[in-house]
């Protein structure tokens, strides 16, 4: 038995990548092998790609591996797992799969999120929002991904989110970003889709009329393709 | 007085003529004379009647046969009624009373013999071997008036009417043997077994039926359909020699026969035409003489030289006969053929309802009539089913071919651990009664504990033995009832299936090679009783414990391209996202999953062959599916695969 | 005949068609109505078969007479005949009548043989009646002399006994010509050995003599086997003699009352010379032999022609008669 879990671990972590903190401030935690302990993130640590990383308030910290560094902000958590380039094709194939984790549907009654969220602004930039909500620190730490440059990995990240913290789906700005990235990256479907979600959520005038019109390009699009 | 008459009972003259083995139609058969073996072509009822007119000095018509046939698997058994088969002799005895000089009385006699009645039965040993016997009964109704001395007042001779019904029977053997399609051959005795009475009276004496023993010897030659060469041949010397054929619905031929004891030497012809449908034969057949039959016939040639054959004899007359019979013969009627079935499918008796979607063979089906018929198909597996399963009715269009889908269902007792070669009984039928065609073939029906490598029929493994399941997982639930008391309703299933996964792995010794076993899968009571199995084994019976309380699961079949293979399972706690909380404080640990009506429900991966505990069996399954089925898109991909038992 | 085998035939096909059109998948369906064809067939054809009627070729000679000689047995010792022997023959119709027989009478094993020769004219001028007006005969005349194998025949009464108004009476109807001569030599000089003729001349008061030949035939011997008993009422006889040349024998059964002498001839049998003939049980039972104590069984074997003669015509019988007197067991 024995023999048994050291060959099922010996094998993931051989295959495994490994992450460097390369610069640590502040406060940053992180949960590593399934365990239930925050543990505190030291300058120089090494960890796996089964780590959580969170950063508390006027915290910082720089990751690398590989060739990639990212910088996680204050009050965001990422996977380290979605620290990676991902091709169009594997981003494709990650949002098909989203529908295949699901219990095959049997009605249509989508059950659409009706939590609402106060849209929490910060003056600098809309779409960091300060909170201790772990969903919403992720949420903080996949629009770093995408403004990192790492678009596909920041649209998985921010699935993954909405799929775990279901309340974060109805932050507006955060939703509009995502679904703009998708657009952006020719998923035009899948943005579709988002936007319709988005119309039903509480937005600024702003907000509704961007929504609108984007929707309405999308739908375009796709009749005349 | 007395006079040796050689008066024989039959022997092989037929009224319809002689037609051989390979006769198609079936009134022939019914001549006990030409068929002493009862040979019959019936496949069950047959009824023949044979009506005919004699052309004596008026035309005289009557029934000549009445006759029932039964054929029961090999068995034949007929009889016949035969009023017609009779002979009658007028004569004046010789014998004259002297009344005076002038006037006289000249007695009078009349003979008659007939064939009342046959009856027959024969056995089909082989399809080119049969035989049979065949035992008539004869009566024998002399009148003949005799001179007798009356002494009133004076003594005077008055004419009194002698009379005695003497009976015979007789019995016969036969033997029938085709050689090929070509050849066939027969024997059989005439006058084997004769139980004849004897004669009071002496004036009777010499005139009843004799019988020598003979033998008939018969062969045919049918090179072809339309025309047929018969010969049979009697050990006295006389025979009978035929033409006849087959052309569409008709039949004719043309016998002729030369009688030892009749002139000239072919003393007659029978020409024979009929017609044959599905249900019924008309054959009309004659029996024409080279002699003058109303010619006078003189006494003194009765009483030298007798007749052999009481409707065939020189005092025979012309005739004209009318056979009709009906016959209820099952494989003409045949309205649809199975050409051939095949087996798609192996049978693994666990998975109950899989083959009542999916069927397990497909079998070719005719239909051989000009109608649109409507077929119920059905399958028998012995020693599996007891009774035949029956498929959906598939309609055909006239004279089509089409194939057919085979289901079946395997009965939940079905329990036999090895695999058993038997075979499987294909039925096909038009009417609720009968099947029209039916084809067996033989079946490899594997042991319970059979599987076909599809995680997705694991499920079978883990619904079967449910109520074993159930009491094990109510006790081991019963004994922690104190602290599952204690929590919150939502937190229910993620603690049992916690209390059942360390208990579980409590109980197992080993874990085998963790490789899933392809072809064989145990049941939960086997795993728990031999304390172990593979990761397949480990899966269904952990599946199970918590199937049987409601937590629902589902299996994650991790594919590889090599030879490692692994099985694990899912389960849902029930609890919503927001609930994560609860049971951990790392989000990576759990996956969201929207149930059939939208709802986000948190599931966790538990790596069954991890026998430590339940943190343990969590943490790895986490840890690989994380891996595997989400970072490496194994779901999309196809590398994993979720299934849900249901 | 013809037109009702057509009809009968048009109606069994017009059955069939019926029932063809019935659908006959059923086994019930197909049982009712085969029963009811056959039960039509069988109201219409119900003839029998022709039987053949065998023309009968026996020849006159060859059949099988029965004839009663006596119908009343209470007659005794009826004789219309001449020969001493009992033996009848009939002689109404004939004119005349020349007779030779070579006898033989066998008596409890002891055997008797003699010839006879007798010639008979009747005179049909003089018939003679019994007391009822019925016929019994002619009186006879001897219009010339008769010789048979030169020996000139002796003329003697022709002597009748005959039964009248209940009682018996001899009468004399006139003469005859005879010769006898028995194997012992007591008699006549006139012998003839069977199958040897015998000359015959005749020398009419006037006119021609007439001569021939008369044949004679072979020696008849028979015997007779007694079967059964007259008490069981299952008495039975085989006569048997030796066959030759075909022709007609005569048996005659007669029975003796104890203390007579004479028979009374009951029965003749034609038959065809097969040597061999069973009296059957019936023909005994009514003889009410409790009133006899004998039988007698005779064969006769005899040629009978007409020798014609210028105006003569003779008839001519030649017999040889084998009597058997047997004690009724």
């Amino acid at each position: 038995m024995k023999l048994l879990l050291i060959i099922l671990i010996v094998t993931s972590v051989l295959t495994a990548q490994t992450y460097e903190a390369i610069k640590v401030k502040g406060e940053v935690k992180y949960q590593t092998d399934s365990g239930e302990k925050w543990l505190g993130l030291k300058q120089g640590d090494i960890l796996n790609s089964n780590s959580v990383v969170t950063s508390g308030a006027d915290a910082q910290v720089q990751i690398k591996t590989e060739n990639i560094i990212f910088s996680l902000k204050e009050l965001s958590a990422i996977s380290l797992s979605n620290i990676k380039q991902l091709s169009r094709d594997e981003l494709l194939l990650a949002l098909a799969m989203e529908d295949m984790l699901n219990v095959p549907k049997k009605n249509e009654n989508t059950a659409l999120s009706t939590a609402v969220y106060g849209s929490k602004e910060d003056g600098i930039n809309p779409l960091f929002i300060k909170s201790d909500n772990f969903g919403i620190k992720r949420l903080n730490g996949a629009v770093q991904l995408a403004e990192s440059g790492m678009e596909e990995s920041a649209i998985l990240a921010a699935k993954e989110t909405y799929r775990k913290y279901p309340d974060v789906k109805s932050i507006p700005a955060i939703r509009i970003f995502f679904a703009d990235l998708l657009s952006k990256k020719g998923l035009y479907e899948e943005a579709l889709k988002e936007f319709l979600e988005i119309q039903t959520l509480n937005l600024t005038v702003e907000q509704k009329a961007e929504v609108d019109s984007t929707t309405d390009e999308l739908k375009k699009k796709l009749m005349n393709n | 007085m007395i006079f040796n008459a050689k008066i024989l009972s039959q022997s092989s003259f037929g009224l319809t003529g002689l037609w051989g083995l390979s006769s198609k139609a079936s009134v022939p058969f019914y001549n006990y004379e030409t068929n002493t073996s009862n040979f019959s072509i019936l496949n069950d009822w047959g009824i023949s009647l044979t009506y005919g007119a004699e052309f004596s000095e008026s035309i005289n018509s009557n029934i000549y046969s009445i006759s029932l046939s039964k054929t029961l698997s090999d068995h034949n058994l007929s009889g016949r009624f035969s009023p017609g088969y009779q002979k009658q002799f007028l004569f004046s005895t010789g014998e004259v009373i002297v009344i005076n000089d002038t006037t006289t009385q000249s007695l009078n006699a009349d003979y008659t013999y007939k064939e009342l009645f046959g009856l027959g039965y024969s056995y089909k040993f082989t399809p080119q071997l049969s035989a049979g016997f065949t035992f008539r009964f004869f009566n024998q109704d002399f009148n003949r008036e005799i001179v007798k001395p009356v002494f009133g007042d004076t003594l005077y001779l008055v004419r009194e009417n002698l009379n005695e019904q003497i009976n015979y029977w007789k019995g016969d053997l036969g033997i029938n043997f085709f050689l090929n399609d070509n050849f066939s051959f027969s024997a059989a005795s005439i006058n084997l077994l004769n139980i004849a009475e004897q004669t009071e009276n002496p004036e009777f004496e010499g005139y009843e039926l004799k019988y020598e023993t003979e033998a008939l010897l018969a062969g045919s030659y049918t090179p072809v359909e339309f025309i047929n060469l018969h010969l049979m041949y009697e050990t006295s010397g006389s025979f009978q020699v035929s033409a006849a054929g087959f052309a569409a619905q008709f039949v004719y031929g043309l016998t002729a026969f030369h009688d030892k004891y009749q002139s000239p030497y072919f003393a007659g012809i029978v020409p024979a035409i009929g017609y044959k449908s599905k249900l019924f034969e008309i054959f009309l057949s004659g029996v024409k003489y080279f002699s003058d039959r109303k010619a006078e016939q003189n006494f003194s040639q009765f009483e030298d030289e007798g007749i052999h054959n009481i409707i065939n004899n020189p005092y025979s007359y012309d005739k004209i006969l009318l056979s009709l019979s009906f016959n209820i013969d099952g494989s003409t009627e045949q309205k649809v053929k199975l050409i051939d079935v095949e087996l798609v499918e192996d049978i693994y008796p666990t998975f109950y309802d899989a083959y009542v979607d999916n069927p397990i063979a497909y079998g070719l089906a005719v239909n051989l009539t000009d109608e649109k018929l409507t077929i119920k198909p059905s399958l028998k597996i012995k020693d599996v089913n007891e009774a035949v399963i029956q498929s959906p009715e598939i309609n055909i269009a006239p004279f089509d071919t089409v194939r057919i889908p085979f289901y079946i269902i395997i009965p939940d007792n079905y329990s036999a651990g090895k695999p058993v070669l038997s075979y499987a009984d294909f039925y096909i039928s038009v009417t609720s009664d009968e099947t029209d065609d039916q084809l067996q073939k033989p079946m490899l029906v594997n042991g319970i504990n059979a599987w076909d490598g599809k995680v997705s029929n694991l499920r079978y493994f883990i619904k079967r033995d449910v109520d074993f399941s159930m009491n094990y997982s109510k006790k081991l639930l019963s004994d922690n009832k104190q602290m599952l008391d204690t929590l919150p309703s939502a937190l229910a299933p993620f603690y049992k299936a916690k209390i059942l996964f360390d208990d579980f792995v409590k109980r197992l010794v080993y874990t085998s090679d963790p490789r899933a076993t392809e072809e064989y899968v145990q049941f939960p009571k086997q795993t728990i009783d031999l304390k172990g199995g593979d990761c397949d084994d480990l899966s269904v019976c952990y599946s199970s414990l918590l199937e049987s309380v409601g937590i629902q699961t589902a299996l994650v079949d991790y594919k590889s391209n090599g030879t490692f293979r692994h099985v694990n399972i899912l389960f849902n706690t029930g609890l919503t996202p927001g609930q994560a909380s609860y049971i951990t404080n790392n989000d990576t640990k759990y996956f969201v999953r929207k149930n059939s009506s939208g709802d986000d429900e948190i599931w966790l991966p538990v790596e069954t062959t991890s026998l430590t505990n339940f943190a343990t069996g969590w943490k790895i399954g986490v840890e690989k599916f994380n891996k595997e089925a989400i970072s490496d898109l194994g779901i999309a991909t196809g590398k994993v695969e979720i299934i849900e038992v249901y | 005949m013809e037109g009702e085998f057509l009809i009968e035939g048009k109606s069994l096909l017009s059955l069939i068609i019926i029932v063809y059109n019935f659908n006959l998948t059923k086994m019930k369906n197909f049982i009712i109505n085969t029963t009811l064809i056959i039960i039509a067939v069988i109201i219409y054809g119900c003839d029998k078969p022709a039987p053949t009627e065998l023309i009968n070729d026996v020849s006159d000679g060859e059949q099988l007479e029965y004839e009663i000689l006596t119908n009343d047995l209470n007659e005794n010792n009826v004789s219309r005949g001449t020969d001493t022997s009992g033996i009848m023959q009939d002689f109404k119709g004939l004119r005349n009548i020349i007779s030779v027989s070579g006898i033989k009478i066998t008596n409890q094993n002891h055997t008797v043989e003699f010839c006879l020769a007798q010639g008979f004219f009747f005179d049909w001028t003089q018939p003679v009646y019994y007391s009822n007006e019925r016929l019994l005969g002619y009186k006879t005349i001897i219009p010339g002399i008769m010789k048979f194998d030169n020996n000139l025949a002796r003329i003697v009464p022709y002597k009748v006994r005959f039964r009248d108004r209940g009682e018996f009476q001899d009468s004399v109807l006139g003469n005859k010509f005879i010769l006898y001569r028995s194997k012992s030599g007591v008699g006549d000089p006139f012998w003839f050995e069977y199958g040897s003729p015998v000359s015959f001349e005749f020398q009419p008061v006037s006119g021609e003599p007439v001569t021939f030949d008369i044949p004679t035939l072979k020696e008849i011997t028979g015997t007779v086997q007694l079967r059964g008993n007259s008490s069981d009422k299952n008495l039975e006889a085989v006569l048997e003699w030796n066959e030759t040349e075909g022709k007609r024998v005569w048996l005659v059964l007669g029975v003796i009352r104890p203390g007579q002498m004479s028979s009374l001839p009951v029965y003749r049998f034609g038959v065809k010379d097969r040597n061999k003939l069973i009296i059957p049980k019936r023909f005994f039972n009514e003889l009410q032999l409790q009133n006899f104590n004998k039988l007698v069984f005779t064969f006769i074997r005899s040629i009978e022609k007409m020798e014609r003669h210028g105006e003569i015509n003779l008839f001519v019988s030649s017999q040889n008669i084998h009597s058997i007197v047997i004690d009724i067991p």
